[in-house]
Parts: C-alpha cells; structure tokens; sequence
C-alpha cells in the first residue's frame, strides 16, 4: 500500500513539473494595475522612425519574418480570407487603390493620385506608366475599369450599381457615382481594402471564390507570391524589383501562421519570427508582462482608434428609456474596464464613444463618471423600484427586470467579452438591476445573428469596432439602424441620422470633422452607446536586429510603409 | 451494508483515504458559504493580485477571489458529476441487466449496441453532442449520459449472466417467480456493490468530462466550476504568467476528487473479490 501512495505522489509531483514547463518564465509578477485615470498611461505615441545615418545607404533586411494568427490557407487576390488576404491590407501583393498612413488619411496606393471632382461625385485615378503585374503585363486603365466593373458585377457590391465608368487614356479612368453619394466618402471608406484586379485573369473567372489557377496569386503590389508550406503554415514572398514607389527595403518576407497569440509571443520572443501582425487583433493585454523587460522586445503600444463598447438596443425595454441608460452609464466602473481590457495603458473615454486618434475626435466631451449612487437616483426618479423586495428593481409598471446582456459572437475574443459582461452584470447589480448573460449568442453563431442583425432584439450589446473600421465612421456606424446594412444598431433619432448622413455626404476632411463632432454631440446627449475604455493597441516587435519601424496607432508596425522604411541595423 | 462499509472502512487504508478525500470535497462544497470568504461573483476592484491574507489564493483577472471561486466551484463540479454519474449508472446497469436476464435476441442487440458504443471516442463525441445540446449543466449531463453508460452495462451484463445461472434464481424461476421480482430481490440486491463501484467512478470520469468540456469553453460561462476555472486562467494568460495560484488549485481539486472517487471503489472491489470467493 506504502509503493500506492508513492506512486501517487510521484504521478502528482510528475503533473506539477509539467504544469510549470508550461508557464513562459520564472514568475514575472503581473503588472500593478492603474489605480486612477491620471495614473494610466496615456496612449503611446507612434513610435517616429529613426532615420538611417545620412552617410550610410540603409541595410536591407534579407528575410523579414511575420507571425500572424491568420491561417495560411487562401490565396486568391479577389478575397480577403487567410494571412494573405489580411497582409494586403498593407499594399502587400496586391496593389490597393488607397492605403492609410499613420495619421488615418487615405494616400495612393499602388496608384500614382487620384482627384475627386468639385461635386463630389467623381474619382479620377492616374496610374504610373511602370506599374507592372507580376507576370510582367503592364497596369493600366483598362484594369481600372475592369476592376471597378467586377466588384459591381461579380463581387456584387451595391455601392457601386449606379457607377458610370470613363476611360480616360490608357493611364487614367474616372468612376462616377449618382447624384447624392459622395466620393469622398467612398475614397475614405475603401481605403486599405479596394485592390486593383488584372483584366487578364480574371475576366474569364465567374466563381473567384473557387478558381484554384496559380494566377490567381497575381497582383501589381510590392511583393510576389513565391511559395506557402500549408504544413509548416508558412508563406514566402519576395520583394518586386525596381517598384515604381521607390527602393523596397525589405528583400523577402515570410508569413508564418501560429495557433494563438501565446505561440506568437513565444515565437517572438525566441527570435523566430520579427514581428506581429494580426489584423484588427492587438495581442491581449494579460501577455504584456511575458515580454515586459525583454530588451530585445518592443511591446509596439499605439493608441488605439478602435474600441469596446455597450450598444443599447432601441426596439426593447428598458434599455429605449433615456434614464435607464443614462443609470448603466453612471453604474460602469471605467477603471475596471480599462484594466479588464488594455492592462495598464488606458484612459477613461469620453461621452462621444469615439476614441482618442480618431479623425474628428471631440476632446470638448465630458469624462464618463462611476457613480453608482447617482445611477440610483436616476433609477429611483423613472421609476425603477424594488417593489416586492427581493433586491432587485422592478420597471416602472411593477414588473420583473431582467436585462440581456449580448456578447458579440467572436471565438478569438469570446473570454474577454465574457470578462466584460461579468463586469457588467456586477456594476448593475451593485445598483440593483438584474442581468442575465445572453450565452446563446456567445456560443452560436445563428443564436446571435438572430438576437443581433437586422433590427436586433438585444436590450446591452457589447460590441467591437475594429481599427480598420475606426478610422472611417467607425463606431456610430454600429449605433445607427440601417436594416439594409445588416449592422446591429437600432437607433433612428432623426438629429442622430442628420449628422450621420452629414458625415457620409461630406465631401473634405474639414466638413468630415465637423460633422463627426456633431455625431459625437447627439451620441452624448443620447446615449445610445458607450464605451468602456479609450485604449492601446498592442503588436510587439524586435529590435535587436532591425531598425526604422513605423508604429501605426491600432495597427502596428506592418503597415504600408514597412517595405520601404525598415532595415536592418 | 453500512456496517459492511464500516468494516472496510476500519481495514482498508485506500478505502479510508478515499472516504476522508470526499467527505472533504463534499463538506467544501455544503458549506461553502460558510468557507468561502466572498461572493465568487464580486468584483473586489484588484485584479491579478498574487496571493495574501486577505485573498489566499490571490484573485483573478478581473478581481474575483480565487479561493472563493475554487470553493463554490465544488459545488457545480460534484452535482454535475454526481447528477451524470446517477444518469449514467441507472442507464448502464439497466441495460446490462436486461441483457444478461434475458440472453438470446435481447442480449444481442445491446451486446452490439454496447460494443458500438465503447468504440466510438467518448471526448469528440461528448464534445459533439454538447455542440448541439442547449448549454448549461442540463445539456452537459445529457451528453456525458448518452456517451459513458457502455462500461457499466457491460460489467453488469457479464454479472448478470453468472448470478442468473445460480441455482437457487433458477429454482425461483421454475417455480414461476416473475421476472420483476427475480430482478428486483435476487439480482439487484447481488451486484450492488458492483454498481456503486460504477457510479463511484462514474462520478470521477463524469467530473473530468466537465472540468475537459468547460477547459475548452463549452460549459456554461455563467457556472463557476473548476474547469470554467481553468479555462479561464488559460485563455486569460494566467499559465503563461505563471499565476499557478490561479492554476493549480483547480488542478489540485479535480485530480484529489479523482483519487477520492477512484479509492472508494476498493471497497467495491473487494467486495466483489468476496462474492466471486
């Protein structure tokens, strides 16, 4: 019996060991969380990159290694799935009509300019006569035709059926759109997605989606397609000689996929790969302290122009009752969120939901405020009282209040939500609302397509907006009910849809601005939405061996200009 | 029996261990209001604390006692295991038992029901039908029901068949005793202990299929059990940061509970060793 318990130990003490093999490094102590908004961090400014020596050519970087948790499995110009879809957002192998620069303003892309037309109306985009496919045949307008004719046609995109397409010369073409639409607005909101097609690939292709041919990798971007090893999950492309853009510095780029986050980090930091990219997906902040003191490691924080936030729904009750909303807003514990979210470097957001780097930003906004014992005289004065004394408030008719809260369905973020609603749930409860956690829609798809597109039935949506979407509308865009859109928003307050179209309408940066400010203005009043924390975005990179990173805020150093500016020290 | 139990109890050390590891587990789990020093649920406004007299097992990410979540975790943890094991044990002996009293067409049709059963990975397919089910604790046991019964009915079939063959169930059965009635006072009264031997580790394997269902997120979110726990200290980087206070205890719990479960069925054992002697 004595050789039974040793064996028993022995099994447990064998467990134990390989539970801490498992862990990243002796036990960095987490991070000391924030404890007032002054004390967090302000958001990171881009990091500026420092200029070569003036004396010395820039080295070029012979193998530039990604990790990225999107798989690599895609490869087809016409969509955006996998690691290659997602690194064309960054002018990769495609060539994209606009990229954003790390300001959030559109810039040519593969294109040399483009000019939108007095009205408003029209977009002439000039080409650059040394712009090449990667099979050698020249770009030119007509592609640009082509291109715009097979997004209204095959891609079937809605924005574009009423186009009128003009040829201009081999080198330039203009896309008109109808009276009432703005280009500007389609500039801004195309940007960073909108790739050039090759005519001569894909004008015979009907299904893209399942065309397999070995052209469809063919783009006019800065780097070829070379070769992807699916079981290593690793891709290789090679820098296009003599670019029209200028002197590319990186020579060759690998893509390797990883299974999470944890991976990537690891990967990091044992120098097998240079630095993360994952679209619109920051590393989280509770891996910060396994490269915290690394110094061949660079956390890569930027303020972030995405953001969390609750979405309060409009066709139920109590959530379409102004005072109601106004309590869960004044019953949030900001800090809590912004620690739950973003660790240490966060700030308290302001009333507008818009966060901090956004374009049109309105800094004139008030704080919002934990004050649970306000909320409750919110609560109290509309009515909300615990009638039959069970702690818990009935509505203003006497009847049970039991409030939804729908997580948005997203596996990678599914625990962070969680976290999210469970902080949720324990604000409304200190303030005596009762919630319920919408599990249906955290763990099915269909349960949440249900519960939240098309004029949804959520009473507290906790919702996303991602960086990319930011940076044009961005999270008023998921507030307002345009059923036609399939978004999730639910609210039509005519001064709310006025400043919305004035902001889709605007036809420069300037009334863009403005209108923005105004959105920010109803949404403060209003309070349809709002947001948990204005953050930071996290894409670690190294620094031992390659210099001259741009850190773009939301999106991190593999970005557009990256083949252009890093090198190697 | 009790008297039975308490022989063993006083003799066989494992049995003893076993018996003092549950009652352990179970007190936890009865009185953790009393134990635990929070509400699970309550924020407490520090998250990621290491551990302290004020929090022994530290708190979480988002600032919830970890030794007051690991108490009432016990709670979920044991009813799910003790409420799939009772499913599963009633089907498995049912089963077994109607085979091995009737024989021929009826035995073997579960015999090949059975095999089908055991042949099929009970993970993947528990995984499966949880994916469908309605999530909660209802759907989980349903799912740990429909894919663990295969084992008991098959030790309680082969039981069954050697007791039926005894003389005096033959004799009661010549002289016209109903089938019920066999079953029911000869039968079941002789493999009891073989059946609470099942269910005893029925309850350990249906535990671990929680705490492995709910590691891999598929449990209720809302539940505190160890293995919602665990999936949380995982997917929130407490293994990575080698947070082991938020690890380990849960660890610690399930596989103690295990041993506990898989100890008591010496008694069974023994017992059953006394039978065939």
């Amino acid at each position: 019996m004595k050789k039974t318990y040793l064996n028993v130990l022995a099994l447990l003490l064998a467990a134990l060991m390989i539970l801490s093999g498992c862990s990243a490094k002796p036990a960095p102590a987490p991070s000391e969380p924030a404890t007032t908004p002054a004390e967090a961090s302000t958001p990171a400014e881009s990091t500026p990159a420092p200029e070569p020596a003036e004396s010395t050519e820039p080295k070029h970087v012979e193998v530039l290694r990604i990790g990225t948790t999107s798989t690599n499995d895609t490869f087809n110009l016409t969509t955006q799935g996998g690691s290659f879809g997602v690194m064309n957002y960054n002018s990769f192998v495609a060539g994209l009509f606009w990229e954003r620069d790390e300001f959030g303003k559109p810039q040519p892309g593969a294109i040399k300019d483009y000019s939108i037309s007095d009205d408003n109306l029209s977009i002439t985009i000039y080409l650059p006569e040394n712009l090449y496919w990667h099979d050698g045949k020249q770009v030119t307008s007509d592609d640009i035709i082509f291109t715009f004719e097979y997004a209204r046609d095959v891609l079937l995109s809605s924005r574009l059926k009423d186009i009128v397409l003009t040829r201009d010369g081999d080198y330039q073409a203009t896309i008109t759109f109808p009276e009432g639409d703005s280009a500007f607005a389609y500039v801004n909101g195309q940007t960073s997605w909108l790739k050039i097609y090759p005519k001569h690939i894909w004008e015979n292709v009907a299904d893209n989606k399942e065309y397999m041919g070995e052209d469809r990798v063919i783009g006019c971007g800065p780097y070829r397609f070379v070769s992807v090893d699916e079981d290593a999950q690793l891709a290789t492309y090679e820098a296009v000689e003599n670019y029209w853009k200028g002197e590319i510095l990186v020579d060759k780029v690998t893509v390797k996929s990883y299974a999470s986050q944890e991976a990537q980090i690891m990967a990091l930091r044992n120098n097998e790969i240079d630095a993360i990219y994952n679209y619109s997906g920051p590393i989280s902040a509770t891996l910060f302290p396994t490269l915290e003191g690394d110094p061949n490691c660079d956390l890569g924080i930027s303020p972030d122009p995405g953001n969390y936030m609750i979405m309060f729904g409009y066709n139920e009750a109590p959530t379409n009752d102004y005072p109601f909303r106004k309590a869960v807003t004044l019953a949030l514990d900001y800090d809590l969120f912004g620690q739950t979210i973003y660790g240490k470097y966060y700030n308290i957001p302001t009333k507008g939901v818009i966060p901090t780097p956004n374009m049109g930003y309105n800094s004139s906004l008030p704080e919002m405020t934990y004050d649970p014992e306000a909320a409750k005289a919110v609560l109290e004065e509309a009515g909300y009282v615990d009638v039959d004394g069970d702690g818990y408030r009935e509505d203003p008719q006497g009847q049970p209040l039991n409030v939804l809260i729908t997580p948005q369905n997203n596996k990678s973020r599914a625990e962070l939500l969680t976290r999210i609603a469970a902080v949720i749930a324990d604000n409304l409860d200190k303030i005596g609302v009762k919630t319920t956690l919408d599990e249906e829609s955290l763990t099915s798809r269909e349960a949440w397509s249900a519960r939240s597109e098309n004029g949804g039935t959520y009473q507290i949506y906790i919702g996303y907006c991602t960086s990319g979407i930011a940076s044009y509308i961005g999270a008023p865009m998921y507030i307002v009910n345009y059923t036609e859109t399939g978004w999730w928003g639910t609210w039509q307050d005519p001064a709310y849809m006025d400043a919305y179209n004035k902001v889709r309408a605007s036809s420069s940066f300037e009334e863009y601005e403005a209108s923005m400010l105004e959105l920010q203005e109803v949404i403060a009043e209003q309070l349809p939405a709002v947001s948990f924390a204005f953050g930071t975005s996290s894409f670690p990179y190294r620094t031992d061996k390659l210099d001259g990173w741009i850190n773009f805020p939301g999106w991190g150093v593999i970005n557009p200009k990256t083949w252009y500016t890093t090198y190697s020290k | 029996m009790i008297k039975n139990i308490w022989k063993e109890f006083r003799k066989n050390r494992a049995f003893r261990l076993g018996v003092i590891l549950l009652l352990f587990f179970i007190s936890m789990a009865v009185l953790a209001p009393v134990i635990a020093p929070y509400d699970p649920e309550a924020l407490l406004g520090m998250p990621n604390q290491r551990p302290s007299a004020a929090h022994w097992l530290g708190t979480n990410d988002i600032g919830q006692d970890i030794f007051s979540e690991l108490v009432y975790g016990s709670r979920i943890s044991l009813k799910v295991g003790i409420v799939a094991a009772l499913a599963v044990t009633t089907l498995g002996s049912t089963i077994g038992m109607v085979a091995g009293y009737y024989k021929g067409v009826v035995d073997k049709v579960f015999t090949v029901l059975t095999n089908v059963a055991m042949t099929i990975p009970s993970l993947p397919l528990t995984i499966l039908l949880v994916g469908f089910l309605k999530t909660g604790m209802l759907g989980m046991v349903v799912a740990i029901c429909i894919t663990a019964w295969a084992g008991t009915a098959r030790v309680v079939r082969a039981k069954v068949l050697q007791i039926r063959e005894l003389p005096y169930i033959q004799i009661e059965k010549l002289m016209g005793v109903s089938d019920f009635k066999v079953l029911f006072k000869h039968i079941v009264p002789n493999i009891a202990d073989i059946v609470m031997t099942r269910c005893a580790l029925s309850v350990g394997g249906a535990m671990m299929t929680e705490t492995s269902l709910s590691f891999l997120g598929l449990g209720s979110f809302t539940q505190k059990s160890w293995g919602n726990i665990l999936h949380f200290a995982f997917y929130r980087n407490g293994v990575i940061n080698n947070m082991w206070w938020w690890y380990l205890p849960p660890i610690l719990c399930i596989s103690g509970c295990m041993l506990g479960f898989v100890l008591v069925t010496h008694y069974g054992r023994s017992r059953s060793q006394l039978i065939k002697g």
